[in-house]
């Protein structure tokens, strides 16, 4: 047991030989989900779902290109970029659904949901969280 | 003419649209630099004044500035609100496919297969604007330039249609919309949503793609599947398909229901088609049409595979004969790219014989028979766009000329054509 916590990124990181940056779900302090399980969160961020643990969020995007954007949806929704694309132009040109709104970067994530208490919005792993509430980190 | 009102109503709205946002932004720049020069002019004058010393003059101005300035913070805001809004309700999306085909015979067909380098065939252009008119409910108009069967490109409003959300999980819309009959039927001009070049032709080859009407939607999840229940009716005229010359007076009712879990789609529909008063030849017939489609999809970060099979059941059997089509397709993901291959089949069945249409529905039409086989490579060039190589074999066509509709019923196969044929594209595809 515990060496399964030292052996586990220990494995990762020989096994893959790429760079894995972490990426944290984060939302405002006020919600009340410590602990939203990545599925859940997969949901609101493809648009198949309008509510967290019964909680209505409105989910962030950040800009194409922007690291942790890849990093979100690669672990997150199980989609590369390209699929996220093809993906949502099924449901944009059918009329079926929008993408959400995306930002800058990191701290305009931040900014954003420390300020509003129902949006949920992802950051890279070293981006600073103090201000708001992390749901989920995925290494 | 609805077609036209809608042409011209899109044509206006995409007009104002940067009109109103160009306007606005030079609004902001130019209220923007008068505040700036205002305050530049009262500290210049009080820097002047503080050398002289005047001190509650001083005093006054600093507080005349500070008020400026703070004027000047609201106005700022005010205006880009103002700016956010305008975009913030709008919304303009589109894609492109640029192909090159060539067949080893003159298939003719709404692609306009050739024995020639055709670009026309698969190449489409759409731009699609969402504008927000409420709340809840919003206005879209998909406009849609292509060649298909056409000389020259023309555009068309494939969708145009007011759409209301009565809840999170119940959308109804009216107007021009597209059939649900496949996976893909409704972005069949979206390349890049799927993997081929284009959608595989033994399925996907309707005479009718668009319809008159209205459609709800009811979303709901059952445990981690969320599912979609969507149903449909109205009436078609005009088709980009020559066959439809014959018909005059339709209308169809349906439902399509969607189950999705993780990375697994299931879907069903059934369609009931109704032709009153078809002209053939001066006689006036009908018929009643049932249609039924299931498909399956896994996509994973891996793997794509795709199947799909429909069954075409006419009523009196005077104007079309029964038929199915079926295909799968499987891809792996090896990167950005992803090697494809397909297997697709489809045939008639109770063919009717045309005692009275003879010479408008030809025997050749009314019966067919085509397997094909593809081979295709996707690679994305870029985040948002794909190139496409794909080689499709058509074959076994049992002395009927395959599943191609050279051109609409009445259009006999080409007489060269033998039991197989190929075609070869290449496609670059993009959203934007």
């Amino acid at each position: 047991m515990k060496y399964s916590k030292l052996l586990i990124p220990l494995l990762a990181i020989t096994a893959s030989g790429i760079i894995q940056a972490e990426v944290k779900v984060v939302a405002h302090p006020s919600m009340s989900s410590a602990n939203a399980p990545a599925a859940a969160i997969s949901k609101i961020f493809l648009g198949k779902d309008k509510a967290l643990e019964g909680t209505r969020v409105i989910p962030l995007d950040q800009d194409e290109g922007e690291a942790p954007r890849d990093e979100f949806y690669t672990k997150i929704a199980n989609k590369n970029a390209s699929q996220l694309k093809a993906y949502w132009s099924r449901l944009i040109f059918t009329g079926k659904g929008q993408p959400p709104k995306a930002v800058l970067d990191d701290d305009e994530v931040i900014e954003l949901v420390a300020a509003n208490p129902n949006m949920i919005g992802y950051v890279s792993g070293d981006a600073d969280t103090s201000t708001v509430k992390v749901l989920l980190s995925v290494p | 003419m609805d077609k036209k009102l809608s042409l011209g109503i899109s044509a206006a709205l995409l007009l104002s649209a940067p009109l109103a946002t160009a306007m606005s932004d030079a609004e902001i720049e130019k209220r923007f630099q008068m505040y700036e020069e205002r305050i530049k002019v009262l500290e210049t004058e009080l820097n002047s004044l503080k050398s002289s010393g005047k001190s509650p003059l001083v005093n006054k101005l600093q507080k005349q500035i500070s008020k400026n300035k703070k004027r000047a913070d609201k106005k700022l805001t005010k205006l880009s609100k103002k700016l956010s809004n305008v975009s913030e309700r709008m919304k303009i999306n589109g894609f492109m496919t640029a192909a090159v085909s060539m067949a080893d015979d003159d298939l003719g067909t709404s692609y306009n297969f050739t024995d020639k380098p055709n670009f026309k065939g698969d190449s489409k252009v759409g731009l699609q604007l969402d504008y927000k008119v409420g709340e809840s409910t919003k206005a879209t108009i998909q406009l849609l330039a292509r060649s298909r069967s056409a000389e020259s490109w023309q555009v068309d409003a494939e969708w145009a249609y007011l759409s209301h959300d009565f809840s999170d999980s119940t959308t109804a819309r009216m107007g021009r919309l597209r059939i649900p009959f496949y996976l893909y039927s409704e972005t069949i001009d979206v390349g890049y949503s799927y993997p081929w070049v284009r959608p595989p032709t033994e399925m996907y080859t309707t005479a009718i793609t668009s319809y008159d009407g209205a459609d709800v939607r009811y979303r709901f999840n059952t445990g981690d599947w969320n599912n979609d229940i969507q149903f449909f009716g109205g009436g078609f005229g005009e088709t980009d398909s020559t066959s439809t010359n014959l018909v005059d007076l339709t209308d169809l009712w349906g439902t399509v229901v969607t189950g999705n879990y993780g990375d697994f789609t299931l879907r069903g529909m059934a369609t009931h088609i109704s032709i009153r008063d078809a002209g053939v030849n001066a006689v006036s017939v009908d018929d009643d049409f049932s249609y039924y489609s299931v498909g399956a999809e896994w996509n994973s970060q891996d793997w794509l595979v795709i199947t799909e099979g429909a069954y075409f059941k006419a009523e009196n059997g005077i104007l079309f004969p029964d038929f199915a089509n079926h295909y799968i397709t499987a891809g792996k993901r090896i990167g950005n790219g992803m090697p494809f291959m397909t297997y697709a089949a489809s045939y008639s069945h109770h063919e009717p014989d045309f005692p009275v249409y003879y010479g408008i529905l030809n025997p050749t039409q009314s019966h067919f028979a085509g397997k094909s086989v593809s081979l295709g490579f996707r690679q994305e060039v870029t985040s948002s766009v794909a190139m496409t190589v794909q080689w499709d074999h058509f074959f076994e066509f049992a002395d009927s000329g395959g599943s191609f509709d050279f051109g609409g019923i009445g259009q006999s196969a080409p007489s060269e054509l033998g039991n197989k044929t190929n075609i070869y594209t290449l496609s670059f595809d993009t959203v934007f």
